[in-house]
């Protein structure tokens, strides 16, 4: 009796333990731990803000398999540099208001963030920022990409982008006529 | 490093889930999208389907636009198109010489039309256009007809387009006036029948709706006339009473809402005022006053109400005449409508314009796709 309610204190300690931590922990699809803040995550994410006050964060590593440890580390390193740069309430509100509100530019620092991924790391980036509900980086993220695409034709994008065209000859043409009207400038 | 590398070589690079690729165009402006349509058949999925067309177009910002015709080339038709941060772009259609007007504008769609009566629907962000079948009635028409006009709608619900056309009935008849629909993408006229009372000014839509003035005998004994976009069922209402309508009225659209605007004043007597009335939306009686303003004194003698009045960033633009436009802060404690532009070279119309992927056809290959 005496032990299991010594067990029982420790267990409740250990829990407020976790309770104060200010990290959390997550684990990409191939095994690999990131430490993150639980502030900057819950302010940044409704997905991860979801689980933290669900209380279904592992100490031992949230499994995210649906993230690579590139896109996860990327995350990470956005959320903690999101913490140390923008002050919360002005954050809070811009994230709460999205739907109406216009799009803000990214920082100095988010274009620089997004300026040094390669294509390949930034749209696994746009899939895990989606994947977790991070409106403000899918913003900055999209901008970029809208950054890449613009002015450009479409033999361009599929250039940037490395696409297919698996559009029939036919087909074109027959878009084309319905194109009556063209811009001067293109 | 090196697997990934592979990796690009061999598949496309761009291997994004359609929820994903949805996120990145829904950020996207639409001239940025309309050329994503023709990168390859899953983008196009995706840009065509209604429900991403109408987000995005509610998140799209609305633009003030100017429309003229350059008549400098004779092969080509112009048109100039000037937004309200005064730039402008050109858009031309090879092989066509005739002028063209703009008979109204709604969701990105222009409905065109020309002295011979044909009527052209275009999107100028994509650059797409359809060309209708003539008319049943084609006696011409005019940007200024008030008996023979057309007017593009939308059904939100059915999420259908259509274009409306008034014209007199076979046997003059001045007290009856006729109407066919065509729905975008139908390809056909449809005869809705003839009704009593003929329009004395254009038709304005608002919200799935056609609204027209017409008047028997007194300005004041005059009708509303609603076509319903959905039911094309017809309805009227009175004009709100009113100690004096003055010269003249009309009916524009502004802030969403149905307005009419009447000129008061009497010829010798003091300056002209322009009030506007606004419908509420769930109450088809109750008109409130919203804006009150003074004409400029070239205006003294005159009767009609300005043929475009827009409501756009909070103010109302008001075009008098051809190449002048005037603005009104309601906001600022003067009455006077200021001019918004200086004076430009050609005459020109206005109207809102918010720029969109809405297509002109209904299955851009999807078949194909599926």
């Amino acid at each position: 009796m005496e032990v299991d309610k010594g067990k029982g204190e420790a267990e409740e300690t250990r829990k407020v333990a976790e309770a104060d931590r200010d990290t959390v922990t997550l684990k990409s699809s191939d095994g690999k731990l990131f430490e993150v803040s639980k502030e900057a995550a819950a302010r940044l994410s409704t997905v991860l803000a979801g689980m933290i006050a669900g209380g279904s964060i592992d100490d031992n590593g949230t499994d995210l398999k649906q993230i690579g440890s590139e896109a996860l580390e990327n995350v990470v390193d956005y959320c903690n540099k999101h913490a140390n740069s923008i002050p919360s309430a002005a954050l809070i509100s811009s994230s709460i208001s999205f739907n109406t509100a216009p799009f803000k530019e990214p920082e100095e620092w988010e274009r620089k963030f997004v300026d040094r991924l390669s294509h390949d790391a930034l749209f696994d980036l746009v899939e895990a920022a989606n994947f977790l509900g991070m409106e403000r980086l899918l913003d900055v993220t999209c901008h970029k990409i809208s950054e890449m695409m613009k002015g450009k034709s479409p033999d361009q994008i599929r250039e940037v982008f490395n696409i297919k065209n698996d559009y029939t000859k036919e087909e074109l043409e027959e878009i084309r006529q319905e194109l009556a009207w063209a811009f001067y400038d293109d | 490093m090196e697997q990934k590398k592979a990796r690009a070589v061999e598949e496309p690079a761009w291997l994004m889930c359609d929820d994903a690729l949805t996120e990145v165009f829904r950020r996207l402006p639409a001239r940025a999208l309309a050329a994503c349509r023709l990168v390859c058949k899953s983008w196009l999925s995706v840009l065509t389907d209604p429900h991403f067309i109408h987000e995005h177009l509610g998140r799209s910002q609305q633009k003030l636009l100017l429309f003229a015709n350059d008549r400098v080339s004779d092969r080509l038709l112009t048109v100039v198109l000037a937004d309200d941060i005064k730039s402008m772009y050109q858009l031309w259609r090879p092989a066509a010489s005739r002028s063209v007007f703009v008979h109204n504008s709604c969701n990105g769609l222009l409905c065109l039309g020309d002295s011979t009566g044909a009527v052209e629907v275009l999107n100028p962000t994509t650059g797409e256009s359809l060309m209708l079948p003539m008319p049943m009635y084609t006696a011409g028409s005019s940007q200024f007809s008030s008996c023979n006009w057309h007017c593009l709608g939308f059904c939100p619900k059915t999420r259908e387009h259509k274009v409306v056309h008034f014209y007199p009935g076979a046997h003059i008849d001045s007290f009856k006036v006729r109407c066919e629909i065509y729905t975008i993408g139908a390809g056909f006229w449809r005869q809705v029948g003839s009704f009593r009372g003929a329009p004395t000014d254009r038709g304005v839509h608002v919200n799935g709706t056609v609204y027209y003035l017409t008047k028997f005998r007194y300005i004041a004994s005059s009708r509303i006339n609603c076509l319903n976009l959905e039911t094309e069922k017809f309805d009227e209402m009175v004009l709100p009473p009113r100690k004096s309508y003055g010269g003249h009225c009309s009916l524009t659209e502004l802030e969403g809402k149905l307005c009419l605007l009447v000129v008061d004043g009497v010829l010798e007597g003091p300056r002209r005022t322009l009030d506007i009335l606004m419908l509420s939306s769930d109450d088809k009686q109750s008109w409130t006053p919203r804006y009150h303003f003074y004409l400029p004194w070239f205006m003294h003698s005159c009767y009609f109400t300005p043929k475009h009045t827009l409501f756009h960033d909070g103010k109302i633009w008001v075009q008098l005449l051809a190449r002048n436009l005037y603005c009104f802060d309601p906001t600022s404690s003067s009455e006077e409508l200021t001019i918004a532009w200086p004076e430009l070279e050609f005459p020109f119309s206005t109207h809102t314009f918010i720029e969109s992927i809405v297509p002109l056809r209904k299955d851009y290959f999807i078949k194909q796709i599926q």
